[in-house]
């Protein structure tokens, strides 16, 4: 995770994480917008412009000019997911992609027709990497289609750089009294 | 599709809530002041909807001064209608 620092490598770099590890990418996305360009590809609807804003006013003091620099593109199908990315230009921008699986773990979408795009999925995210950083967050699936865990596996094994992350317990206050919840 | 961006009022909830530790270390008076604080400025939910600011909690700040001026304003009107009330 400590590889995870600015400026980035051009590789794909896959974190797998609770929540897509939005938070962490909401940040990175505010960091990157203060030296220039990038490309956010959002799969999950998690791309709230409030934190992003909060985070880049810490650093700069033309949080517009910062904000503009960010090129945001939604995915609500796992279809629109490869269009968005098999139509995103090898430009040299940084691209964050977040929560790429929310729509392949879609119940109505078969594991084999998801396991199909991602297969063309993840050529696009190469071809970008050799170029630019491209970090891919994605999720575990739910336990109803804990099958598609395979996706996160084989988008792993394509990865240059790959992590792990896990929700640590909420830490408890301890006061003169005892322990907080 | 749903929602891209959190409405007004879920923006407004989640800046509370990020007080909410500030708010129990107060006394209670001083709880009381902060609620009446984040009830002015709920007031203007709308016209901070319709400023779509990037930073939600400014236009919040910027309620609650404007009540608090609002306020002032009032009392000073008090203030010199009693005087002029004594000087007459």
């Amino acid at each position: 995770m400590n590889a995870l620092t600015l400026p980035l490598t051009n590789r794909l770099m896959v974190l797998t994480a609770p929540h897509a590890a939005s938070q962490m990418m909401l940040e990175l996305a505010a960091r990157l917008s203060l030296n220039g360009e990038l490309r956010v590809l959002d799969g999950g609807n998690r791309f709230n412009v409030y934190p992003v804003a909060r985070a880049a006013r810490r650093h700069t003091h033309d949080l517009h000019a910062a904000l503009a620099r960010i090129r945001l593109a939604r995915a609500f199908t796992c279809y629109q997911m490869l269009a968005m990315l098999s139509e995103a230009p090898a430009d040299g921008l940084p691209v964050l992609v977040i929560d790429l699986l929310a729509t392949f773990y879609d119940d109505n979408v078969r594991l084999e027709e998801s396991q199909r795009l991602l297969g063309q999925c993840i050529p696009h995210l190469q071809r970008l990497s050799q170029f630019a950083p491209v970090v891919v967050s994605v999720k575990p699936p739910a336990p109803l289609c804990a099958e598609k865990i395979v996706l996160a596996e084989t988008l792993q094994a394509a990865s240059g750089a790959a992590w792990q992350l896990e929700s640590l317990p909420t830490p408890k206050t301890t006061t003169l009294w005892g322990e907080e919840v | 599709m749903g929602r891209t961006l959190p409405s007004i009022t879920q923006a407004f909830i989640q800046e509370e809530e990020a007080f909410s530790r500030f708010r129990r270390a107060l006394r209670r008076g001083d709880q009381i002041a902060l609620d009446d604080l984040f009830a002015t400025a709920r007031k203007h939910l709308s016209a901070a909807a319709y400023a779509s600011h990037a930073l939600p909690m400014e236009t919040f700040l910027l309620s609650m001064l404007l009540e608090q001026h609002k306020e002032i304003m009032q009392l000073r009107q008090q203030v010199a209608d009693l005087r002029g009330d004594r000087d007459a």
